[in-house]
């Protein structure tokens, strides 16, 4: 049988055909092609909802229970099923909704990629120590997410920048929370040493890419810096992931018992000699991500300074001038545009501002719009709640078309996509606000505030604070600081003098388990409402 | 819409609790203001509330109002016995997060039930302990994150070991959510509190005819 592949590229219609045999799953088939992808989150059992097709043509197994309460009537109706669900019978013409982009690696987009503001640098001296070698040595950091990985690549004799690279962590296909990929791998030892090595395939993959595409040989690379988040350290390394699970580990260190780093290095094919440096994390929740950050803003510098690194997990730092105080708050994917019905990543095809006063609104790429992303989804509610469409509870007016927002045909906020975003919000708020009790600093104290992550290059202050996600004060003082893990790990392979910095930091925070502060749900509570932060 | 009805829906806790007030100033009894107005108000709500329009701060907010309600109606030491079934609720061991148990425990509380809560992060044997002293005709269990799964797993073959297969499990949350009542092995997996309540209804007037 045939399976058809329907691509509308800007107008353009595409046909690709697959062949396939009889009874197969659409999503299995799919992934028999390098092509013709599409997202998942969970293990095809229909539980993440991300794997949207159109069916155009055929007839395939009908709806079942998991695609009911996944899907609205409409976009069953319209022809819309889940890949992981839809049995394949006959022959079928499809329309991919939710593709991976095809290549995986590309250069980080220069708008989001910031530099560390380290230069110019004192340089590490050691990488000027051979005398015998001429040839150019290169130095790469790498920050290992979630959801992506980024890398940059150094000349090591220069300080100068080469390239640098992002792309998808390849361990989604096992889970898109760190709780679920660790769960997988605590089956058994297969499942743990097929995480770790799709990590360390993904980096290979990378430098393999840097190789091709800029002529750069992986052997000359002789210093290595990793950060990352705990989870995906520990999944690296092999050992202690599964400490995770327990939540008194969370705020505690978690050894990374590395492994023999040299067999790493044969595989990434870089000089096996390489200096290979994991940073280790603070504890069970908070990574050397953050570690790196605190190091790229420079966080201990100035007493009063904020770094809220926004992600899946946000994490969030106070220097108070004594302690550097330190949470994670587990706000859940919404603003990445996971979950809600009209979300979708910063990615190509992104609305990420938009007014519905001035009917206006921007699309990353400029191209043909494919969804909201989180900066967008700040916008939207900012705006629904100024022109009273919906209330500060998250109920939508009742003039309005009752349970739903339609921003366009294809566009529309329900109400379980203000709900997810209230508690994503709430999260991260209640987060912030009890950090500032810890250190006795109320907003108006705070010299300067940062925001880390993707989400926050396009985020417009003015509707964050307007909806309570961050303090509502002078928005002089927020700075938007990129990728600080990748910029603090990038100061962590160039800058001397960097270990004392790393030590001053351990010896200074404390964190705060919010899951544990006894005031928690009053704080969360009280920020789920869409209103400015008391 | 009455006003009480109203606020309860609206979560407008302080106008809930004047409204009450003057009902029964008005000499209205406590039955007839729970039958005429608050058992309309959740069930108005829990039709609302599908797997689409559920919102948290909504129901917490009317769940609240609800509570105040009926603290207002019954001072402490004159509450009404439960008219219902007992049903011990708990957040497993690993999992602090209990917002979504706190609100089955108002909801059964409202509709009737006799609710022994026995908290968060609690382990499972002081679960079974619990139904084992108590006998409840069902189980609550709540999981915002997926670690709590294998223990969840464990319940029903626990429940066999100490000769009590009877007892339904029912199993709701953020985390247990994405699994399946089979995989989980419970007898129902609620999409909310109220699909949780309206599951043990059945149950229970089941076990009473």
């Amino acid at each position: 049988m045939n399976l058809t592949i329907i691509n509308n590229n800007n107008g353009i219609q595409e046909h690709a055909v697959i062949p396939f045999a009889k009874g197969q799953y659409l999503l299995k088939i799919l992934n028999t092609t390098k092509e013709h992808r599409v997202r998942t989150g969970c293990p095809g059992n229909g539980s993440c909802g991300l794997c949207l097709v159109r069916i155009i043509e055929g007839k395939p197994s009908p709806p079942n229970q998991n695609e009911q309460l996944q899907l609205s009537e409409q976009q069953l109706a319209s022809g819309v099923r889940l890949a992981c669900q839809v049995i394949c019978e006959t022959d079928l013409s499809v329309e991919i909704i939710n593709r991976i982009p095809q290549s995986v690696w590309r250069p980080i987009p220069e708008a989001l990629y910031r530099r560390a503001s380290v230069l110019p640098y004192p340089l590490r001296k050691r990488h000027f120590s051979s005398k015998e070698k001429p040839t150019r040595t290169c130095g790469v950091s790498i920050d290992l997410g979630t959801t992506s990985i980024s890398l940059s690549i150094f000349d090591l004799t220069t300080g100068q920048l080469m390239t640098t690279r992002h792309g998808i962590n390849p361990q989604i296909k096992s889970g898109l929370d760190i709780l679920t990929r660790v769960n997988t791998a605590a089956e058994s030892p297969d499942k743990g040493t097929g995480l770790q090595q799709d990590l360390i395939t993904a980096i290979r993959n990378a430098l393999l890419d840097i190789s091709v595409g800029d002529g750069i040989n992986p052997g000359q690379v002789s210093c290595l810096v990793l950060v990352g988040n705990t989870a995906m350290l520990t999944l690296l390394s092999g050992n202690n992931f599964h400490h995770l699970l327990h939540p008194e580990y969370w705020a505690k260190p978690v050894e990374l018992q590395l492994p023999d780093t040299q067999e790493w290095a044969a595989q990434w094919g870089i000089n096996l000699h390489c200096d290979i440096r994991v940073i280790p994390p603070l504890a069970g929740f908070i990574g050397s991500d953050l570690t790196a950050g605190i190091l790229a803003t420079g966080l201990l510098e100035e007493p009063g300074s904020l770094l809220i690194d926004f992600g899946t997990n946000s994490e969030i730092a106070l220097w108070d001038g004594k302690k550097l105080w330190i949470t994670s708050a587990a706000g859940g994917p919404a603003f990445e545009g996971s979950g809600v019905s009209c979300g979708m990543p910063a990615e190509k095809g992104a609305i990420y501002h938009l007014s519905l006063k001035d009917n206006r609104h921007s699309v990353i790429g400029d191209t043909r719009i494919a969804g909201i992303c989180g900066s967008g989804l700040v916008d939207l509610l900012a705006e629904l709640v100024d022109l009273d469409l919906l209330d500060s509870v998250g109920r939508f007016n009742s003039s309005t078309s009752n349970q739903f927002f339609h921003l366009s045909d294809t566009l529309s906020l329900n109400k379980k996509d203000v709900d997810l975003l209230q508690r994503a919000k709430a999260a991260i708020a209640s987060g912030i606000q009890i950090l500032l009790l810890q250190a006795q600093i109320t907003p108006k104290d705070l010299k300067q505030v940062f925001i880390g992550g993707a989400f926050g290059y396009h985020l417009n202050i003015e509707n964050a604070m307007k909806i309570g996600l961050l303090p509502l004060i002078d928005p002089e003082i927020y700075h938007f600081c990129g990728n600080s893990a990748l910029s603090g790990c990038e100061k962590i392979l160039l800058q001397a003098g960097t270990q004392r910095q790393l030590t001053r930091i351990k010896e200074k925070f404390s964190i705060v388990n919010l899951a544990e502060y006894q005031d928690f749900e009053a704080f969360f509570i009280e920020n789920l409402f869409i209103k400015p932060m008391a | 819409m009455n006003g009480l009805m109203k606020w309860v829906k609206d979560g407008n806790k302080e106008q809930a609790v004047t409204e009450v007030k003057r009902l029964m100033d008005r000499g209205e009894t406590a039955e007839h203001i729970i039958t005429q107005y608050i058992e309309p108000a959740m069930d108005s709500l829990s039709n609302k509330c599908t797997a689409e329009n559920f919102n948290l701060l909504e129901v917490m907010l009317s769940g609240r109002a609800v509570m105040s309600v009926m603290q207002t109606l019954f001072p402490p030491g004159t509450e009404p016995a439960p008219t219902k079934g007992l049903v011990v609720i708990a957040t497993l061991e690993g999992d602090v997060h209990d917002i979504g148990k706190n609100i089955l425990k108002t909801i059964l509380t409202i509709n009737g039930y006799h609710v022994i809560d026995c908290g968060k992060d609690c382990p499972i044997e002081q679960l079974i302990d619990t139904v084992k002293k108590e006998k409840p005709f069902a189980i609550g269990v709540s999981g915002l994150i997926s670690s709590v799964v294998p223990l969840v797993k464990k319940i029903k073959p626990l429940l066999q070991e100490n000769k009590l297969p009877n007892i339904k499990v029912c199993a709701g949350g953020a985390a247990l959510k994405q699994a399946s009542k089979e995989l989980l092995n419970v007898d129902f997996l609620a999409e909310n509190a109220f699909a949780g309540q309206s599951y043990l209804d059945a149950v229970w007037t089941r076990e009473q005819t």
